[in-house]
């Protein structure tokens, strides 16, 4: 078996294609595997995972700094990044995983990105409705936070935050409910159906 | 209520995702290129901030040489068998330890995760990065059905002995500590990064303890011990039965064998043992020595090691 393969050089913000031609006996046959570029899924993803970490955090700033360092992280090793089945996935661990660090705060090398953002243009908030209920989540434990804004802004299942967590599926649906019921006392929600 | 829940997370997210403005794809690649850039200078910083104890991590640099004033344009690529041998070198740690593959990782681009279920207790955790590069390091220490507490720093991979040390603390019984390794800009085989998870003294002397207090009252000789490996004893007994109890706390399963004192080392007699972390069990022996003294030797199993403690007890039998 001999393989051969080429590789076309993207433009900023294009879709790399890697061809390869694989030639097995008398046949060949030809597998193009799609790689998404990295300008894409942070155009794509970057707001999302912002929004998601916002949730968990109660402040933007905060949120910003941790996703821009996990895109960075994939910048700097996109070549592979890229090839794995789910790169968003792993970035939005990394983001994670920066998140629930006690040295997240320690860390320089967030700062040069922060200054950068000075000259980007700044938006307003979200609704006051939508600030209570940022507020109301702040006011969960930090699991209970993680895992309903994972289940219903990262729409993560069930099993992949267990996966994620390090704990049993059941352990998380305990820490779904607990935290609906915290949010909807919060949130004076009344419930004609009966329970949280 | 659960649409309820829902809705509020969808509205969240509607009003939230057009104001979030993210700098462009360019702006950040500049910024990664700066940083990059001045990665060497950043190492400097985090030596000096380590050995000053500002973020709680001590480093023990060893030769003598600083390892930040190099320059290397192109990283140097290593065999696995020299990054093994510097690492486990760096650690003072035997070749075995560095085989189990648990605490020593080559590293590249991808993210390497290393879980390790682990005895209560606090560990020292030394660490080290041999190459070029820096690594980013994430460990998290999770007991069952609590939340993960994690810690990250990132490491720079020197040609020159130095070694980060942690302390960690495993949450009672047991926990699962996991350890995730990323190299930032670093290729296969430019560098290796290793750790040892080292349990603390007194709480070896506890899990010793915890073995001792199963066996019998009576006894002639008692010897417990942590098992790091083998261990063996030749215990002066008068030639009558002897009673050898057993116990072992933890992970694993050990195996005590018991013979005459002689050049050949047979034994004449052996039974295996599950370590427990909790509820240990105690287990007998019979055995007659030909001569005044016996032998014992503990062997512990590969998931047993670093990880458990036993205890034997000898007394004459009736």
């Amino acid at each position: 078996m001999r393989i051969s393969g080429g590789r076309v050089q993207p433009a900023a913000g294009a879709r790399r294609v890697v061809a390869v031609t694989a030639i097995a006996g008398y046949g060949s046959e030809t597998l193009t595997a799609v790689r998404p570029s990295f300008d894409e899924v942070y155009a794509a993803h970057y707001a999302d995972l912002t929004v998601q970490l916002y949730a968990y955090f109660g402040d933007r700033q905060e949120a910003q700094d941790v996703v821009q360092e996990a895109f960075y992280r994939a910048l700097v090793r996109w070549n592979s990044v890229a090839g794995y089945d789910d790169p968003v996935a792993w970035i939005r661990r990394v983001a994670w995983n920066l998140a629930v660090s006690r040295w997240r705060k320690a860390r320089t090398s967030l700062s040069f990105l922060r200054k950068q953002r000075r000259i980007e243009p700044q938006a307003e908030g979200p609704d006051p409705d939508r600030v209570a209920l940022v507020a109301a989540l702040a006011a969960l434990p930090a699991a209970h936070r993680r895992a309903l804004v994972l289940h219903y802004l990262g729409d993560l299942p069930v099993a992949e935050i267990a996966r994620r967590e390090g704990v049993a599926a059941g352990t998380v649906k305990s820490w779904l409910h607990r935290g609906r019921a915290a949010l909807a006392t919060q949130l004076d929600l009344t419930d004609s159906t009966g329970g949280a | 209520m659960t649409d309820r829940f829902e809705e509020l997370f969808a509205d969240l997210r509607a009003e939230t995702l057009p104001t979030v403005r993210p700098p462009g794809a360019a702006t950040l690649r500049r910024a990664a290129r700066r940083r990059q850039a001045a990665l060497s200078s950043i190492s400097a910083v985090v030596a000096v901030l380590m050995i000053a104890g500002l973020i709680g991590i001590v480093v023990r640099p060893g030769g003598g040489q600083s390892s930040f004033n190099q320059e290397a344009p192109e990283p140097e690529h290593y065999s696995q068998a020299v990054l093994a041998e510097k690492v486990a070198g760096f650690l003072n740690a035997g070749e075995e330890a560095m085989r189990s593959g648990k605490t020593f990782t080559y590293i590249g681009p991808e993210m390497v995760t290393s879980r390790h279920e682990l005895l209560g207790g606090t560990y020292e955790m030394p660490v080290t990065c041999f190459g070029s590069g820096d690594v980013a390091v994430a460990v998290h220490t999770t007991a069952v059905g609590k939340s993960p507490i994690s810690t990250t720093y990132d490491h720079p991979c020197v040609t020159q002995k130095l070694t980060t040390e942690t302390l960690l603390t495993v949450p009672q019984p047991s926990g699962m500590v996991s350890v995730e390794v990323t190299g930032v800009g670093v290729e296969p085989g430019e560098a290796a990064f290793g750790y040892l998870l080292q349990l603390s003294q007194d709480d070896r002397i506890r899990y010793q303890k915890a073995a001792e207090s199963v066996l019998p009252k009576q006894w002639h000789t008692m010897q417990s011990t942590f098992l790091d490996g083998a261990d063996g004893a030749q215990l002066p007994v008068r030639p009558v039965e002897q009673v050898i109890t057993v116990a072992c706390v933890g992970f694993g399963s050990l195996t005590l064998t018991v013979g005459p004192v002689d050049e050949n080392e047979t034994f004449a007699d052996r039974i295996d043992v599950p370590c427990t972390l909790t509820s240990p069990a105690k287990w007998e022996l019979r055995y007659t020595p030909p001569g005044k003294s016996l032998r014992t030797t503990i062997t512990p199993d590969r998931t047993a090691i670093g990880r458990s403690a036993a205890a034997v007890s000898i007394a004459e039998a009736g």
